[in-house]
C-alpha cells in the first residue's frame, strides 16, 4: 500500500464549447491526467456548488500528454451537465482521474479494429483511434452512427483508415452505404476479415453491436455507461452482471473493473 | 497535537474513522494511508456473499444523496480471509460492521469474526435498504436489546450499536442497545428517502426508497447526537454529512467522542485525512471540546 495516486485536483478549464446541439467540448489544462490516461477511461468533474455533490463521471475524448491537454466530450442531460455547460474558459474545476480500465490495445495489435460509436459514445473512440493508429500492422476503421447531424467525426480522420457516419434521421450526415439507418446497417458492408471492435454508446446499441459480433465470431469491447456514485469503486453503486470464466455470474464495479468490459463476458438479457 | 482517543477500551490515533460502505480496501487505500486513521469501517458483512440490490442504486439529491445498494458484500469467511487481514498488516485499527438477515446471521458473523484480530464489531440493525433484518431489528427498542445481549454474550471484542434515525424517539433504542451491554453507539444512519423519475413516474433506484446521506442529514445527525449523549453512559461515534473539520468539531461538541466520515469520501476520495487535519486546526482555533 506504499504507492499513493493523486486525490482530487484542481485544474483550469481551457475551452468549453457547443460541437453540435446540447454537446458540448470541455478541454481541461491537466497535464498529469493527460499522462496517465489511457482510452476509454473517464474522469470525475466536480461542481461544488454545495448542492449537486456527486461527480459527473465524463469519458476521455482525447488526451494530448505532450501539451498536458485533456478533452472531454459532454451532454446536457440534466441539472448538473447544464452547470457544466455554463463554466467558462478559465474557471477552476476540481476533478479526479484518469478512472477505470480502458480498452485493451495490446489485444488490438495486428487486427483490423472497427470502432463502433452512436452519439455521446463517439468521441471516445477517437482516443482509441490514436492509439490504435499507433499499433503496427493494425487497420481502424470508425463506424459512427448519429441521431441526427454529425459531430466529432473529423477526429478521425488522422487515426483511421476509413471513416463511415450514418444517422438515423436524413441529416447531413457523410452517408457511404444507403440513406438513413443505424451502425448494424454500415457493418453489414464492412470487411470482417481478423476483425475486433471497440464500441461505446446508448445500451440497446451495444447490445445490438454484439449480437451482430457474436453471431460472426468477432471479438468485443464495449464501453457501459452506468448510473455512478463515487466513480473510483467505493460506493459499489454501479455494477453490471459478468460471468466469469468458471461460468458463475457475479456482479463487478462499471467504475474500477471497467467501464470497458469483454462482450462475451458480459451477461445479456 | 495530542489526538488520540479510547473507546470501549480500545486506542484509536485521532477520533476519525469512516462510516460503513464508503471505504473499500482496495480503492481507498490508493489515495491515503489507512493507519492515519483512529478506525478503519469497513462495509457491511453478512454470514455469506450478498448479491444485493438492483441498479440504478445511486440517486443525487439537494446537498446528499441516496443509495439503495443492499450491503453486497462477498460475505464474512472472504472478508476475514482478504479485507480484513490486508488492513491489519497495513497497520490499521478495523471496525467489522456485521449486517445479517436474522438474529442468527447476526450471531454467525460474529462468531467468526470474535477468533480473529478484528479491533471492534459495530450491529448494523439500522440499513434501511434490506427488506429483512436491518432497520427492522434497528426501530424497535426489544429487538435491538435481545440482540445486543446475545452478541455481547459470545464476544470478547468491543460492541458498538449503529442506530436508525428512522424512529420516534431514538433515545428509547440507544437505551435499550446500552442495557443490552453495547460498548458504545454510533449514529446516525441515512434517513429513508425516495426520488421520482419526472418522465417514467417512478421511483429513480430500483429499491424504491434509499437511504438519504450527507450534508443534509447534518442537523438531524447532531441533534440526534446532542440528545442521545445526553441519555447514555456510554461513548458515541458521531455521522451524518461531515464533510469538513468544522463539521467534525460540531459532532464532538455535541456529545460524540468520534466522528465518522462517509459521503464526503464518495466526493473526496482523501476526505477522512483532510477532515482529520482541518479538525486538528479547528481544535487549535476553538479549543478541545469538554466532555
Amino acid at each position: 500500500m506504499a504507492e499513493w495516486v493523486s486525490g482530487n485536483q484542481s485544474v483550469r478549464i481551457i475551452e468549453n464549447k457547443e460541437i453540435a446541439s446540447g454537446i458540448y467540448s470541455l478541454k481541461l489544462n491537466a497535464p498529469e491526467i493527460a499522462a496517465a490516461s489511457s482510452s476509454g477511461q473517464f474522469i470525475n468533474l466536480y461542481l461544488e456548488n454545495g448542492l449537486n455533490l456527486l461527480p459527473r463521471p465524463i469519458s476521455i475524448a482525447d488526451a494530448d500528454a505532450g501539451k498536458g491537454i485533456v478533452t472531454l466530450v459532454f451532454a446536457v442531460v440534466g441539472s448538473g451537465t447544464e452547470i457544466i455547460a455554463g463554466f467558462k474558459e478559465g474557471k477552476i474545476v476540481r476533478v479526479l482521474g484518469p478512472l477505470g480500465k480502458g480498452y485493451d490495445l495490446e489485444f488490438a495489435a495486428g487486427r483490423s479494429v472497427l470502432l463502433v460509436g452512436g452519439g455521446l459514445g463517439i468521441p471516445p473512440l477517437a482516443y482509441a483511434a490514436r492509439g490504435l493508429n499507433a499499433l503496427p500492422d493494425t487497420k481502424v476503421t470508425a463506424i459512427l452512427g448519429y441521431r441526427d447531424d454529425a459531430f466529432y467525426s473529423n477526429e478521425f480522420k488522422d487515426f483511421t483508415d476509413a471513416v463511415y457516419a450514418i444517422s438515423e434521421t436524413d441529416g447531413a450526415v457523410d452517408i457511404k452505404f444507403g440513406q438513413t439507418g443505424n451502425v448494424i446497417d454500415l457493418l453489414d458492408h464492412i470487411d470482417k476479415n481478423n476483425a475486433m471492435i471497440f464500441s461505446c454508446g446508448p445500451a440497446p446499441m451495444l447490445k445490438a453491436v454484439y449480437d451482430w459480433a457474436d453471431a460472426r465470431g468477432i471479438p468485443t469491447q464495449l464501453s457501459l455507461e452506468a448510473r455512478m456514485g463515487c466513480g473510483y469503486g467505493v460506493c459499489v453503486g454501479c455494477t453490471v452482471r459478468i460471468r466469469e470464466k468458471s461460468g458463475a455470474i457475479i456482479r463487478r464495479k462499471v467504475c474500477a473493473a471497467g467501464p470497458v468490459f469483454k462482450g462475451d463476458e458480459l451477461v445479456w438479457k | 497535537m495530542e489526538m488520540s482517543i479510547e473507546i470501549a477500551g480500545i486506542r484509536w490515533k485521532n477520533s476519525i474513522t469512516t462510516a460503513a460502505g464508503t471505504f473499500s480496501y482496495k480503492d481507498s487505500p490508493k489515495y491515503y494511508d489507512p493507519a492515519l486513521l483512529g478506525a478503519v469501517t469497513t462495509k457491511g458483512v453478512s454470514p455469506e456473499r450478498w448479491a444485493g440490490n438492483e441498479i440504478p442504486r445511486i440517486a443525487e439529491v439537494t446537498s446528499g444523496m441516496l443509495n439503495a445498494v443492499g450491503l453486497e458484500n462477498p460475505g464474512v469467511d472472504v472478508y476475514i480471509e482478504n479485507e480484513l487481514q490486508i488492513l491489519k498488516a497495513a497497520g490499521a485499527t478495523v471496525i467489522a460492521n456485521v449486517a445479517g438477515h436474522c438474529k442468527e446471521d447476526y450471531l454467525t458473523v460474529v462468531r467468526k469474526l470474535d477468533i480473529t484480530n478484528v479491533d471492534m464489531l459495530e450491529l448494523n440493525v439500522s440499513c434501511p435498504n434490506v427488506r429483512e433484518g436491518g432497520m427492522a431489528f434497528g426501530v424497535d427498542p426489544d429487538a435491538v436489546y435481545g440482540l445486543t445481549q446475545e452478541i455481547k454474550a459470545i464476544t470478547a471484542k468491543p460492541v458498538i450499536v449503529k442506530l436508525s434515525p428512522n424512529v420516534t424517539d431514538i433515545c428509547k433504542i440507544a437505551a435499550a442497545a446500552e442495557r443490552g451491554g453495547a460498548d458504545a453507539l454510533s449514529l446516525i444512519n441515512t434517513l429513508v428517502g425516495m426520488r421520482i423519475d419526472l418522465k417514467t413516474g417512478r421511483p429513480i433506484l430500483a429499491n424504491g426508497t434509499g437511504g438519504l446521506s450527507g450534508p443534509a442529514i447534518k442537523p438531524i445527525a447532531i441533534s440526534m447526537v446532542y440528545r442521545v449523549s445526553r441519555s447514555v453512559g456510554i461513548p458515541i461515534i458521531g455521522m451524518g454529512g461531515i464533510m469538513t473539520g468544522e463539521d467534525a468539531y460540531e459532532f464532538l461538541l455535541a456529545g460524540a467522542t468520534a466522528v465518522a466520515v462517509g459521503t464526503a469520501a464518495l466526493i473526496d476520495p482523501q476526505a477522512p485525512v483532510r477532515v482529520l487535519h482541518e479538525l486538528e486546526a479547528c481544535i487549535e482555533k476553538y479549543g478541545k471540546p469538554v466532555e
